[in-house]
Order: structure tokens, then sequence, then C-alpha cells
């Protein structure tokens, strides 16, 4: 039982660091979601400006790495600290890796969830929008009664590769951002942890099994909600978020 | 401008003296290149079922598309009931002017299409309660009431709760002519409701249309049935490469036959 000892050891170092891994994608989801949705639309919008400045973003933010959109942005916002930040008084805001990792991923994220909303949308079946429309329902109507609920369903298991993806991209904020006094995430800890005895492999190794686990988690309950979106189509053969051998 | 049809081919119809519920006039459209309708003009009276047939491409499941404004013609008019609906602009991009009133509009009118179109992540049962609650903003018990009386009537009360994906396509066809009813259309519009459907759920589909037009409904129903269209129309129209070739009374279209073209469409129907 003694080779377990360091495991438990570092299972508690890395406790309360994973916590701000889970800060970074759970602040940013929702407001990626949302903004996802609405650049899907500007993308398939018949208004050429949107449509164009949509497409734009998207290909900017998914046709370069996260780790360089980091530091761009963080160095931005320090170069409009003094002429914005400071007399605006929201420096210690804009400048504050918990304010600043969630948005720079938010803005990564919604380019991600926008292409994948896009590609759902283009695939709601034609007919069943076209009824809704004949039946005098509008735009609005349309999208809630008959459009969302198709996009959704059909955009989950991609979705659910986002987020897990997202979480992932989280082990890479600090890499830029300066941590302030102890919010160290994973990575930092097991970085820290590792200059003390230079065993790499035990320190990231609890570190990746703080990702797998929390990933677990997340398919288990995106797989449940999928379940639910799929709750019309009895006969077709379900898309498997849980290894065989767990059920 | 006045758009009803000249007396002598109201007269023909059989129900002259209704008002008349759908008058159209003039229609053009073309899509790119293709001009499909070339000025066709008719007008379909409360109580009559007109049936619009033809071969495919004559156009004429793009004139029944065009009283919804699925498809906005290029040019002429549409009234329902009246009044006229109103277009804006210049075609390839002639819009519909007025929002409101075209949700309002086609609230009056039922369409079933070929292919169904049943929302399918609602059960039937919402399907059919769908547009009066959320578009006519009915109370919601009377709705229901409703709506499972339309289900019994094209008999699947039994599939109020179950989703699309689950019944035969002649079960969905008839769902969907329930959702059609559902909303009391001033006209039920039918564009192919059998096409999609193998002969011996044809039939099932079929009866339920004969029934609503024993009712008295007004109905346009475009169809490759002519047996079907002989036995439940008042007044059947031949529509060949975007014109009326020919209309009249069924007995007059399928029994006294005077164009060549209607003529050969008529036996190379028959030997089907």
């Amino acid at each position: 039982m003694e080779i377990f000892v360091p495991i438990v050891t570092d299972l508690e170092f890395l406790a309360k660091p994973s916590l701000f891994n889970l800060y970074f994608a759970f602040a940013s989801i929702p407001a990626g979601f949302v903004l996802a949705v609405f650049m899907a639309l500007g993308k398939a919008s018949s208004n050429k400006l949107i449509s164009t400045l949509s497409r734009g973003y998207i290909y900017a933010f998914r046709g370069s790495p996260f780790f360089i959109q980091l530091f761009m942005f963080y160095s931005m916002a320090l170069a409009f600290n003094m002429s914005l930040w400071k007399p605006l008084g929201i420096d210690w805001l804009m400048l504050h890796p918990l304010f600043l990792g969630p948005a720079i991923l938010v803005l990564n994220t919604t380019a991600y969830t926008a292409e994948i909303f896009y590609g759902a949308l283009m695939t709601v079946p034609k007919g069943e929008v076209e009824a809704a429309r004949a039946f005098g329902m509008s735009r609005v109507q349309q999208f809630r009664s008959v459009v969302w609920p198709h996009l959704i369903r059909i955009a989950w298991p991609a979705y659910t590769n986002e987020v897990v993806f997202l979480f992932h991209a989280t082990a890479l904020v600090y890499f830029t951002l300066p941590v302030i006094d102890d919010q160290k995430d994973l990575m930092n800890k097991a970085g820290e942890l590792f200059e003390r005895d230079y065993n790499a492999f035990l320190h990231f190794s609890v570190a990746a099994l703080y990702f797998l686990v929390i990933s677990f988690a997340i398919f288990f309950v995106f797989g449940l909600v999928y379940r639910r979106l799929m709750r019309h189509l009895p006969q077709v053969q379900k898309i498997r978020f849980l290894p065989r051998w767990l059920g | 401008m006045q758009s009803t049809p000249p007396a002598s081919r109201a007269s023909i119809t059989g129900k002259a003296g209704e008002p008349p519920i759908i008058e159209i006039h003039d229609l053009h459209k073309s899509f790119g290149m293709v001009e499909v309708l070339k000025g066709v003009s008719l007008t379909a009276r409360e109580g009559e079922v007109v049936v619009l047939i033809g071969s495919s491409g004559s156009g004429k499941s793009t004139l029944l598309r065009c009283i919804n404004m699925l498809e906005v013609p290029d040019q002429g008019t549409v009234k329902v009931a009246g009044e006229e609906i109103a277009l804006a602009g210049r075609p390839p991009h002639r819009h519909v002017a007025d929002e409101r009133q075209i949700r309002r509009i086609r609230s009056g009118l039922g369409m079933v299409f070929q292919s169904f179109n049943l929302w399918s992540h609602m059960s039937i049962i919402d399907n059919v309660m769908e547009a009066p609650l959320h578009v006519q903003k009915r109370e919601k018990g009377e709705v229901r009431g409703e709506a499972l009386a339309m289900l019994d009537k094209v008999g699947i009360l039994d599939k109020a709760d179950v989703y699309p994906a689950e019944l035969s396509g002649g079960q969905q066809q008839r769902a969907a002519i329930a959702r059609a009813l559902c909303i009391n259309p001033k006209v039920m519009l039918f564009d192919e409701p059998t096409s999609a459907l193998d002969p011996e759920l044809e039939v099932e589909v079929l009866r339920v249309i004969k029934l609503l037009a024993d009712e008295g409904r007004t109905m346009i129903l475009v169809t490759h049935d002519m047996n079907f269209a002989r036995t439940v129309a008042d007044r059947a129209i031949f529509l060949h490469l975007g014109r009326i070739e020919e209309e009249g009374t069924v007995d007059e279209v399928f029994g006294a036959t005077r164009s060549t073209r209607l003529k050969q469409f008529l036996s190379a129907a028959d030997h089907e």
C-alpha cells in the first residue's frame, strides 16, 4: 500500500487547483453557448454583411491556435491598461486572470460552437420548417418550435466534444496569464510539485487523472441530455458516451 | 382589377352563388430561367372542391404554394376571402409586404404536404395543437378537445401520444390532415397528399379527404390520382406548361374532354 501514498498526497494537493480548471470551463460554457447560437444564425443570415462578419470571426478563431489567442488578448489587455482600464477604474477586472481567462475562452469556444450549430442548422428538415411557415408561425416561433429542437439534437454529440475540449484547453490558461496568490490550476500545481522532486510521471499523471474523471462526468451528463433530446426517435441507434463495460 | 373569371365559366361550377374564397389573378412565376406559371387565374368558391391536375412540371404544385405564399409569384395577385395578399419588390426579390397579414391569412389555410412534414420531435397531439395554441392563441382546454376530435375523425385517436416516427405513412398523413383541420381553416390545401404512400395506405387517406369533401369543406387539391379527382371534386383544372389548358366541372373535364393534351394526359394516366 506504500506506493499509493504519493498518489493520495498528490490527489489532495491537486483537489483545490482542479476547481480553477472547472471554474474556467464553466464560467465560459454558458456565454459561449448563447453567443454561438447568434453567431451561427449570423453565418446563415441572408444579410451579406452579417454573414461575412460571422464567417470571418469563426474563421479567425478556428483558424488560429488557442494558445496564441491567449497571448494576443492578454497583451492587448495590458496595452489598453493605461489608456482605458485605469481611467475607467476597471483595471482590477480587465487584467484579472479569473476574468480574462474565461473571456478569451468564450471568444474561442463561440467560434467552434457556432460552426457546430451552423452545420446542424443546415440539416434541420426543410419540410418541417415550411410546415411551420404554412401554419402562420413568425420567424421567432419557427425557430423556437421547430428549428431549435432539431438543431440542438443534431449538434449535441459534436457540442459535447467541444465542451470537453474546452475543459482541456483550460490547462493552457496559466501558461500565459499570471497566477494571483495561490489561485493555481492543475497544471501550475503539478508543475510546482514536479520542481520539488522531478517526478514528472507521478504529478502529471495525477493531474491527468483529474481531467479524466471530470471529462467522464461531462460525458455522462451530456449523454443523459442527449438521451432526452432523442426521445422522439425510438428506433434510432443511440450514440454511446460510456464505454461498453460501464453499461 | 376584378379577378373573378367570366360569368360563363363561373356558372359551370354549380356553386356560382357562393362567395369566392380564393381568387387568383394572372399569376406568373419563374424559377431562374424556367417560367413555371405563365398567367394563371382561378377562383374557388365556398364549399367547392377544386382539383388541379397535370403532368409533372405543369406548375400545379407551384400554383397551390402561391396561395399561401410559400412561393411568392413574380406577377399577379392572390385574394383570400376577398383580401388581397400584399406583395412588394421586383422579381426575383419579390416578397410578402406585410408579415402580420400573411401570418393571419396562413393561419386560416390548412395545408397538407406530400411528405407530411409533421414536426418529428412533437407527439401527434402536440403537432395538432401547436398552431391553434401558439399562432391562433386559443385556449388550451378547448384546443385539446378539438384536437382529439380531429384525431378521432381521421381515425388515429389511439395514436395521440406517440411520435410521428412510430406511425405508418398513411397514419402520418392523416395526422397531418388533423393538424390542418384543427386551425378551423377557411380552405384546405392538399399538395399531392398521397404521392408518397403505398397504394394500400393511400386508400385510408383518400377516404378521409372524401369525408371532408362530403362535409362541404372548401378544398384545393393537387393530385395525380385521376379516379380520386373524379370522385371527390366539383371542378377540375388541367394545367399544361404553366397555363390552364382546360377547366370545368368534373363531368365536363373527364367526360367531354375538349383539348387534345388533356385527352393524351388522361389516357396516359389510365394506363398507369
